[in-house]
Order: C-alpha cells, then structure tokens, then sequence
C-alpha cells in the first residue's frame, strides 16, 4: 500500500475541505469546516504522544 | 517507484530548494505570526474611536470638511485616496507629499467617521511612526527592500512549492516500511528527526501548499495591478479623455455621492483621486465590494469624471486580479474568526519545526559524511 494513504491523504482532504467549505459553503456549515482544518494537528499530536514501537 | 539514481536527483532538487529559502521562510513564518492575528493586536493597541468593537461606521460628517481639516494640516501636500476600512471605525485621507517630484511620498490620516476628529497621524517630525505590526508587515511583503524584495519573496516561494513537490516524491520510498506517524526519536536520533520532519511535512502539507501557493500570488499584486491600469483602465477611459487635469468640478463627496447611486449593491471602501500615474488622470477611482465573506474579497470599481460628476465606466477586475483577490484569504486565514487563526498559528508553529527539522537532518548528514571521509 502506498505510504500516503491513510494518514497522509486525511490530511490532505480534511484541510482542503475545511478551508474551502469554510469561505464558500454556507454559514452554517463554517465552524465545522474550520474544525476539520484541525484533523492534521490532532493527527500530529496523538502520533507524537503514542509510546514508540519496541 | 524511483529508481536509485532518479530518487539522489529529487533528493538533490529537494535539498537545495529548501536549503535555499528556508532563511526567508523561517522570516515569513515568524513575521506571520503576529500578523495572523493583525486585527486583534491593532483593535488592543488602538481601540475603536466610536465604541469598544465597533469595526465598521458609515461617516456622518461631510467627506468635504475631513478633507478640509487634513489641508489645513498640510497645506502643500495633494491628495491621493479616501478609504473606509471594513476593519476599523475611521476614515483614512491618503495625502501626497512633494507631489511630481521625485520625493513624493505617500502618507495618512485617520478621522473620526462620526465627529470628524483628527485621531491619528503617524508622521512626527517629517518621519513616518514606526508601529510594532507595521515593521512585521513591512519585511513579511518585501524584508524591507520594495519591489525588489517582493520579488525575491516570489522566487522563495516557488522554492518552497517545489521542495513541497519533491518532499511528497521522497515521503513515498522513505516511508515504504514504516507506518505513519513512527518517530523513531528513542533508537537513533538522525532517523528520529528524520521521522519528525517527515511526519510534520506530510501532515501539514495541503496547508503549507495552499499558503505557499497563495503567498505566491500575493507577492504579484502590485505588479498586476499596475498592468491592469496600464492596459484595461487605460483602454476603458479611451474616449473618455478632457483637454484640462486642474480645476476639478466635481468634488470628491458628489463623486462619492454619484458612485453610490450607481453601485447599490456594493459596500464602497475606497476612492482614489485623479492620477496621471495611475492612468486616471481625470476619473475619481471608486472601489466598493459585496457584503458575504466571498464577495467582501471580489472589488469592482466605478470610474467617476472629475470634471462632469457622471460614472464614465465600469470596471470589471480581470481573471488574474480575481484569482489574486480570492487568494488573499487563503494566506491570511482570516475568514473562520479566532479559532481559524489560532490553527494558522499552530500550522505557521508546525512550520517552523518543519524547517528547523530539515536543517538538522542536512547539518547531520553533513557531519556524518566529514567524520567517514576523516
């Protein structure tokens, strides 16, 4: 399987969601977009915070 | 996938492309940072005149006695725009100092939009104020060096957008075995950073593109601006020309007034004054926009005759200026209110540790290869 996949591609397609979704979607759907935006950082954190691989 | 000779050339290509802007963007990104947040920092430092929040006045005091007041401040200086910033409860009188010549320079006033009081004018002594966020703008769009640098800044950025490109074709062999998100840090700390940069590259790098891209763009804007006046502006005023520039007859309120009338969908934010310079040396330039938070970044302009008061054209912005305008919020980050900014903040954090990561990893390659041929 090819290593962007999963993690990488989530990334990816939540920010552009977000971002986009945020400025052209509907008011109602902004802070939902704008919380996607926050996929990748999660993402980051709980892959730093996650013991290491004995 | 990339065969070993293929993999040392994107290797080589990605080194060198973020070798060579990773100073600049470093300087971007901690510029960036007090930046995102440009509207709380101003609204804190100088807190609305008409009242705590008030962002947005429509002025009451006749535009011709604001002008009046800043004339009489600077009796030799001409003037050059009117604006009134969807951010902010003022109005700002744009005057130019030794017009014509080859000093002239720009400076501002801000009034009162209710009562029509001077509240600020940064130039003390003949020098301009230097202001905190002004100095932050200032090197983030061109370190302090105009044109110029703004130009250097383009090619940083496309710099960053290829070392991006070819961070995503090594990300592939580099991480064919490990799963994502490993950060092997404990084991072997070059591999460890190697991890790191990888995982925060890879993570962030739909925003790094988007505000790489756009920051690109950015960086065009004045250069864009000035073919636009050059070649449409000119074009459209064509058979609109007058044999006199001086003795205007039409005052800057009436052609406010008349630009209003004829644009009332649009929310007017600035007015430029007739300029030879700027292919409009007989038409009051008045640029208004929509009220949603798309249409707020898309300006059209209606050109007003100085001398008959009557809307001579209509300017409809090109491709490439509409592309510019809706990339603008897109760099800024701006659009989804605080939480947006503080993950602009957080991703402009997640940056610098990109950077920070690849610097280590070159600087222990490096070392590496000294000590084996030592």
């Amino acid at each position: 399987m090819s290593p962007l996949r999963g993690g990488p591609a989530w990334c990816a397609v939540t920010t552009l969601t977000g971002l986009g979704v945020a400025l052209l979607g509907p008011e109602v759907l902004r802070l939902p977009a704008v919380l996607l935006v926050a996929v990748p950082l999660i993402l980051i954190i709980r892959h730093l915070l996650r013991r290491p691989p004995l | 996938m990339a065969n070993g000779r293929s993999l040392r050339r994107w290797q080589w290509v990605h080194t060198w492309s973020s070798l060579v802007c990773t100073l600049f963007l470093l300087i971007l990104c901690i510029t960036g940072l007090p930046l995102v947040f440009h509207d709380e920092l101003d609204d804190w430092l100088h807190p609305s005149p008409v009242a705590a929040g008030v962002d947005n006045v429509a002025p009451e005091v006749p535009i011709t006695a604001i002008l009046e007041r800043a004339k009489e401040r600077y009796p030799d200086d001409g003037f050059s725009f009117l604006s009134f910033p969807d951010d902010e409860a003022v109005v700002t009188v744009g005057m130019l100092a030794h017009q014509g010549t080859a000093q002239e320079s720009n400076h501002w006033l801000k009034f009162h939009p209710v009562t029509g009081v001077l509240l600020d004018d940064p130039m003390e002594h003949g020098r301009r104020r230097v202001e905190f966020l002004d100095v932050m703008l200032t090197i983030h769009n061109s370190l302090v060096a105009g044109l110029p640098g703004t130009f250097v800044l383009t090619v940083m950025g496309l710099l960053f957008v290829a070392a991006l490109v070819t961070g995503v074709v090594l990300y592939v062999p580099f991480m064919h075995r490990l799963a994502f998100g490993t950060v092997r840090m404990a084991r072997n700390r070059r591999a460890g950073w190697l991890d790191l940069h990888n995982l925060l590259g890879i993570a962030t790098l739909a925003w790094m593109a988007v505000v790489g891209i756009t920051g690109v763009i950015n960086t065009l804007e004045r250069p864009l601006f000035a073919v636009w006046q050059a070649r449409d502006l000119q074009a459209m005023l064509a058979g609109t020309g007058r044999s006199v520039a001086q003795g205007n007859a039409c005052t800057p309120e009436r052609a406010l007034a008349v630009a209003d009338a004829g644009t009332p969908a649009g929310r007017r934010t600035s007015v430029l004054f007739p300029s030879e310079r700027a292919h409009h040396p007989f038409h009051y330039l008045v640029w208004s926009h929509g009220d949603t938070l798309v249409t707020k970044e898309l300006l059209s302009a209606v050109l007003v005759s100085a001398d008959t008061c009557t809307i001579d054209a209509r300017a409809e912005l090109p491709w490439y200026l509409r592309t510019l305008e809706l990339s603008r919020p897109f760099h800024f980050g701006n659009y989804g209110g605080l939480t947006l900014k503080v993950l602009w903040a957080l991703m402009d954090l997640v940056t610098i540790m990109v950077l920070v990561s690849g610097l280590v990893i070159w600087i222990g390659k490096r070392r590496g290869r000294k000590e084996i041929s030592a």
